[in-house]
């Protein structure tokens, strides 16, 4: 079943990845980000359950972290300069 | 065995999130779609991968993961849904009920965005 | 009192991101922590939050059930054809004393709640612009959003901001909507 988990997300991740290329304004391609950071942590969670190491946990803790700021940034940058 | 299933569904919920993504017409449609299920599935995700691993050291980063992720996703959503509102005002093709722009919000009210008014 | 709770959590976080409770990770979290706080400066007002636990049983059960029903909507609203969306952006005005951490915490839990989402907050007074996916009934998506800003001033607000709950209000404040 963690099999399946991998192909699920893999499978967001190209939907998130769809809209990154395709999406019209930068405001689509910000949240498209953020959803690959998500499924990124989600994957790298699945992975630990596979190899039963949590040895790049603290990975997910740090692109949570990283990924809101730059969100956030880019949101100003949204408000300033327009999408 | 219910342990992978939960992860799984966090899966599956981050996969309708990517699709509500992909589906909806409006950014700010988008945002709903993402919020709400990529934040739940993620939950989900790291809970059942703490159910599954046994080491304390892992139960603290996934701990930490999971409220981080609780903390800044609707933060950072609500910034792009404003800086988006802000630039362009919503879609009025949509029949819409507008009570911000008629309520007179100063919009650019910290002195550094260039662009003027929509 | 609220800068050494902010300190504690630090330490708490630090040590957790090295998974180990020793001498060494809490020595350092602590100084990592004081010399963070000391670089920063200290926030304007330091309101007295309470926490009554029967209140934030409810509000979490609440808050639960809600990001629950909201991914159950959300999940059909992918599947049906996708014409149905109807948005809009109402104001939802809020208890005139609530403090600065639980309007931000309450545009939190807004934002994962079914078809809501904050797109502005306005302090003076305490309002939320709340965008809403599929806008039928406008007095519904207030009374939800004010339902949840009820159950967190109950659960987390100061004895002043419950007090002022439980007042019967003067009438007519509530009536008019935004003018």
């Amino acid at each position: 079943m963690i099999a399946a988990t991998f192909l699920v997300l893999l499978a967001a991740g190209v939907g998130f990845g769809y809209r990154l290329a395709r999406g019209p304004s930068l405001a689509d391609r910000v949240l498209a980000v953020d959803g690959l950071l998500i499924t990124g942590v989600a994957a790298i969670a699945a992975d630990a359950m596979r190899t039963g190491r949590g040895a790049f946990l603290p990975v997910a803790v740090v692109i949570t972290l990283v990924g809101f700021v730059s969100t956030a940034i880019v949101a100003r940058y949204i408000e300033g300069r327009g999408a | 065995m219910i342990v992978e299933a939960v992860v799984l569904l966090g899966a599956v919920l981050i996969l309708l999130a990517a699709i509500g993504v992909v589906r909806f017409d409006d950014v700010l449609a988008r945002m709903h779609a993402l919020t709400k299920a990529s934040t739940l599935g993620v939950l989900l995700v790291l809970v059942g991968a703490a159910l599954y691993l046994s080491n304390a050291n892992d139960y603290t980063s996934l701990a930490l993961a999971a409220g981080l992720q609780l903390l800044t996703s609707p933060v950072s959503a609500h910034l792009i849904g404003r800086a988006t509102y802000r630039a362009e005002g919503i879609d009025h093709r949509l029949d819409v009920v507008d009570e911000l722009a008629a309520s007179g919000v100063d919009r650019a009210d910290d002195g550094d965005s260039a662009a003027g008014d929509g | 009192m609220k800068r050494y709770l902010l300190a504690l959590w630090l330490v708490v976080a630090w040590v957790a991101m090295w998974g180990r409770l020793s001498v060494a990770n809490v020595a350092s979290g602590v100084l990592v922590a004081l010399g963070l706080l000391a670089l920063l400066p200290p926030a304007g007002s330091q309101p007295h939050y309470v926490f009554r636990p029967v209140a934030i049983v409810r509000f979490v059960a609440y808050f639960l059930r809600q990001l629950v029903v909201a991914n159950a909507a959300l999940t059909r609203e992918i599947v049906t054809p996708r014409d149905r969306i109807r948005t809009g952006v109402i104001a939802v005005p809020m208890e005139e004393g609530i403090s600065d951490g639980l309007l931000v915490f309450l545009a939190n839990a807004t934002a994962l709640t079914p078809g809501t989402m904050p797109i502005e907050v306005v302090r003076d007074p305490p309002t939320f612009y709340v965008h809403v996916l599929h806008l039928h009934d406008v007095e519904a998506v207030r009374d939800e959003v004010r339902r949840m800003e009820h159950l967190v001033i109950r659960a987390f607000g100061s004895k002043a901001a419950v007090a002022a709950l439980d007042r019967p209000e003067p009438r007519g404040r509530r009536d008019e909507g935004p003018s």
